[in-house]
């Protein structure tokens, strides 16, 4: 083999070297930066945990959304006729039992606050609210957010 | 020895060690590709459970309409008779989570004394992995004209 044909070889290996480098580089560099389906997942959460606290009777004939709103108004509850205690124990518990990804949240409708650990969330970029649900002939607006 | 023989011995020892360089590269590559396509595998039908569960409570096969209007909700004595078509390796269940319920699993002897509707479920004969999702859901009982808290559960078994 001639010299020229040897350097020329060796120009071939170097190019395809190159080659496999530069697909490696631009595969690290095409990876996303955040997971998209994560956070559709936790906005889908979010919004159908919304709808679902507000649809489920809290009695026979009396949804939640009802009771909320008598307990913003007069601080009674229609159901137990008793303070609005039992109402949040019970919202909180839909809220626990139905998300397995997290359980930090904070649950407002007018003056009632529902939450837990959702101060850890505040520093974090990762709260997912769903759509608000103002209620019609009430000041009331019901939020949900979990992280 | 002589010098071309010298030569070409190293020249054959080179060509040698460069091929075996590339052939880890390929190596490299390919196990690297496996990975990158195992991975939009997953996420594929991580994407595909996510629109499952997005849309699954407005199928008309499952979702509780009064007068023609959707009404957000499952109605839970459809899933007493209606099965998901195939769907792959998957089991797709309904929980009722509020209030509590006897835990059992739902047909029309023990409806509505139970909590758990399977809609669909077809496991492969050696389960290497399983990935849940799951995302709440409004639950109508027809009997007792009554809405109550569940949630949808997708595992897809690989």
């Amino acid at each position: 083999m001639r010299k020229g044909q040897i350097e020329t070889m060796g120009l071939v290996i170097i190019v395809v070297l190159l080659a496999f480098i530069l697909v490696f580089v631009l595969q690290v560099m095409n990876k996303p930066q955040e997971n998209m389906i994560f956070r559709s997942y936790m906005q889908l959460n979010a919004d159908n945990l919304r709808s679902t606290i507000l649809k489920t009777n809290a009695c026979s004939g009396v949804s939640i959304k009802e009771e909320l709103l008598i307990c913003n108004d007069f601080a009674v509850t229609r159901c137990t006729n008793s303070n609005c205690n039992n109402l949040k124990i019970n919202v909180q518990k839909i809220i626990e039992n139905s998300l397995n990804v997290t359980k930090n949240y904070k649950f407002t409708a007018g003056n009632i606050v529902i939450e837990k650990n959702f101060n850890l969330c505040e520093n974090t970029n990762n709260i997912y609210t769903a759509v608000k649900e103002p209620i019609p002939n009430s000041n009331v607006e019901i939020n949900l957010a979990i992280c | 020895m002589k010098k071309a023989e010298l030569q070409m011995q190293e020249t054959i020892l080179v060509i040698f060690i460069v091929t075996i360089i590339i052939g880890i590269g390929i190596f490299t590559f390919y196990q690297l590709q496996l990975k990158s396509i195992d991975n939009s595998r997953i996420e594929l039908e991580q994407n595909r459970d996510l629109i499952l569960l997005a849309t699954l409570k407005n199928s008309p096969k499952f979702s509780y309409t009064y007068l023609g209007n959707e009404e957000n909700a499952i109605d839970t004595l459809k899933l007493l008779n209606s099965k998901l078509a195939n769907k792959g390796f998957k089991e797709i269940t309904i929980k009722q989570v509020y209030p509590d319920a006897q835990n059992a699993l739902c047909n029309k002897q023990n409806y509505p004394n139970c909590n758990n509707y399977v809609v669909y479920s077809k496991k492969p004969s050696k389960i290497t992995s399983t990935y849940i999702i799951s995302t709440p859901v409004s639950l109508y009982f027809p009997y007792t004209n009554e809405y109550k808290a569940g949630v949808i559960e997708a595992k897809s078994y690989s």
